[in-house]
């Protein structure tokens, strides 16, 4: 065995070994420290079809499944079981406000009235006020929220509810809410007021076909980025 | 008249009445800064009366000493940011490291210009520092080669700094023609920088008897160049991480949720070089076939210490960091691969040269002080300099003449 080494070592075989197995490890080293980013992508193209029928729910580049309920503050509603609904941020308000890093909702047993200030997320360490979609009282909280807030932007509609709510009200309360064409509609015009306000210079913050991009507010307004929230999210 | 003496006011003293400004110039940082320097800067004038001898511990044995070890053989690697983020931005386009640009071009100007200071205090008689362009070239010394880099190098830092320094005195036409010879300047300096860095290494191909074997290497320009691209790429992450964390009013508020981002893309390229420099460690240690000395006390385990220990698990660090998005991590990299540079500079430049010699000193306090005082004011220049020019953050008579 030792000649062996020798003979490699004086051939100079021991270095044309080390340089190719160097070649194979930083094959290997160059995947590992890409395999991140592509899990990432990977699940988050995955959640995002994850909505039945994703392509006829999508309004101006923002989604909006059918099967809920949307308050003009852009929270949702839906039905869970019995008078009991799941409340959440829609497909707007998430990517208006951008990337999501934490959550402030009220405890459970906590009253919460439509049209009223209750719920938040902290967004750029900021918390950002939401509406109440309905009248009810909050019975969960999502636990999942509290470590992985991000579930708030992968998947609005699904993962990504904030509370539950015992909502007694409801039928009454849905009088206030936007479904079906209606919702369609409605935000077919809050697309357009926003459109109203991109510069050209932005490039691409909504398209005409597929998602629109996220953080849509601070690259509209910038510093004033919460203003322009407010006023979307119509608690000014 | 009226105009200068605003812009003085706005522009030095930051807008603050003198007095106000001097009162708040007393902080503990400064107190202890002033400390130093009351003792350093009288020991470098001494050196100029009395002579080297009397401040350095230099001698044939250690030509270097921890002086020029530290000053110029850890300098100029750590101020190899310059060349590594204007190549970056402007040669391969990555325009979203932007807002690291001018941070890492004035970390590398001040970088180098400290470096000049080390070795004009060690050289001495200043005055005759145009000499090697004007007078007498020399083109036998090592000087000659060290003085042109040095020279040119400095110009194209300043060069493509000026920007911000346009800015500051509000002059837009010479900011617009500094613009439009970035991309020039920034290959010329990629040039000399690939030259200079590896000649401090190819400086000790001249002693292969007198280095210690295992770091002593054909290899070693190739060594002193590839490290100094990741010692460049870690300083650019310690100097954000120092400016965002102490003096976070001067960064453009946008720029703090693009760092993290950035910071994660240059831990995965300074994990790329450093797992390539490891391996090109170890065929040094085949090529001269120095296996049997790697168990050898001290310098066998010095040498495994360094390799191990501050290039390949900070490259792990690097790598794991980047793919859990964890910033802490790559900034504790970015701090470990620092250390693993210096460690191999000081090392080449005293500990493993004359290795065999029977004793030797290290450490003199006067030289210790001196190297102190001058680290003190480089960091004192650069704070001023962040603290007034549009370096962390776009000027704002200037924003919309980006690009």
């Amino acid at each position: 065995m030792q000649s062996l080494f020798d003979l490699l070592t004086y051939t100079k075989g021991i270095e044309y070994i080390i340089a190719v197995s160097f070649l194979v490890v930083f094959v290997w080293f160059w995947k590992f420290a890409k395999g991140g980013e592509m899990v990432t992508v990977a699940v988050e193209r995955e959640e995002r079809v994850r909505v039945p029928g994703v392509l006829e729910n999508l309004i101006g580049g923002f989604l909006l499944p059918r099967e809920y309920f949307y308050h003009q503050g852009h929270t949702w509603v839906k039905p869970v079981e019995g008078d009991v609904v799941a409340i959440g941020l829609d497909d707007f308000s998430q990517k208006l406000v951008g990337r999501i890093e934490g959550i402030k909702v009220p405890s459970v047993g906590t009253l919460l009235k439509q049209g009223e200030k209750g719920l938040s997320v902290i967004v750029n360490s900021i918390p950002v006020d939401l509406l109440a979609p309905v009248d009810g009282e909050v019975i969960a909280v999502n636990p999942a929220l509290q470590e992985t807030p991000g579930k708030i932007n992968r998947d609005p509609y699904g993962e990504g509810w904030l509370v539950r709510v015992r909502a007694p009200r409801f039928r009454a309360n849905r009088s206030g809410l936007f479904s079906g064409e209606l919702a369609k509609m409605w935000l077919d015009e809050v697309r357009g007021r926003l459109m109203t306000r991109l510069s050209p210079a932005l490039g691409t913050v909504a398209l005409d076909a597929g998602p629109a991009v996220s953080g849509i507010a601070e690259r509209v307004a910038g510093e004033k980025w919460n203003d322009l929230v407010k006023e979307f999210l119509m608690v000014e | 008249m009226n105009e200068i003496k605003e812009w003085v006011a706005e522009n030095i003293f930051l807008g603050l009445e003198v007095k106000e400004y001097l009162r708040r110039l007393i902080t503990p940082f400064n107190i202890v800064a002033a400390g130093i320097l009351i003792i350093g800067i009288p020991l470098i004038i001494i050196r100029y009366m009395q002579g080297l001898g009397a401040v350095i511990h230099g001698s044939n044995d250690q030509p270097f000493s921890l002086f020029l070890g530290w000053g110029l053989f850890c300098g100029v690697p750590l101020a190899a940011t310059g060349y590594i983020m204007a190549s970056a931005v402007y040669l391969f386009g990555m325009k979203d490291y932007k807002p690291l640009l001018r941070p890492a071009v004035l970390t590398g100007f001040v970088g180098y210009f400290f470096a000049v200071m080390f070795l004009l205090v060690d050289l001495g008689r200043p005055w005759r520092l145009p000499y090697p362009m004007v007078r007498s070239f020399g083109p036998a010394s090592i000087l000659f080669l060290v003085a042109w880099h040095v020279a040119l190098y400095l110009t194209v830092q300043f060069v493509e700094f000026s920007p911000a320094v346009f800015e500051w005195i509000n002059t837009r036409k010479l900011r617009k023609w500094a613009e439009g010879i970035a991309v020039g300047a920034t290959i010329f300096g990629v040039i000399l920088s690939t030259l200079h860095q590896s000649a401090l290494g190819a400086l000790y191909l001249l002693a292969p008897t007198k280095l210690h074997p295992l770091w002593y290497s054909p290899y070693l320009p190739t060594y002193f160049f590839i490290s100094s691209i990741y010692a460049g790429l870690s300083m650019i992450i310690i100097e954000s991480t120092l400016i965002y964390k102490f003096l976070p009013s001067r960064v453009d508020p946008q720029n703090f949720k693009v760092i993290d981002r950035l910071t994660l893309g240059l831990g995965k390229a300074a994990s790329f070089v450093m797992i390539t420099y490891f391996f090109l460690k170890i065929i040094g240690v085949a090529h001269g076939a120095d296996w049997h000395l790697l168990f050898t006390r001290p310098y066998g385990y010095q040498f495994l210490i360094e390799v191990f220990g501050f290039v390949l698990i900070p490259c792990f660090m690097y790598v794991f960091g980047v793919r859990t998005g964890d910033v802490k991590l790559i900034r504790m990299a970015a701090f470990a691969s620092v250390a693993g540079v210096i460690m191999n500079r000081l090392t080449i430049a005293m500990f493993a040269l004359n290795w065999e010699l029977p004793h030797r000193e290290f450490l003199a306090p006067k030289e210790f002080l001196v190297i102190l005082a001058i680290i003190t004011i480089e960091i004192l220049v650069y704070r001023w300099v962040v603290n007034r020019l549009p370096v962390h953050r776009a000027h704002p008579k200037f924003t919309h003449e980006e690009e």
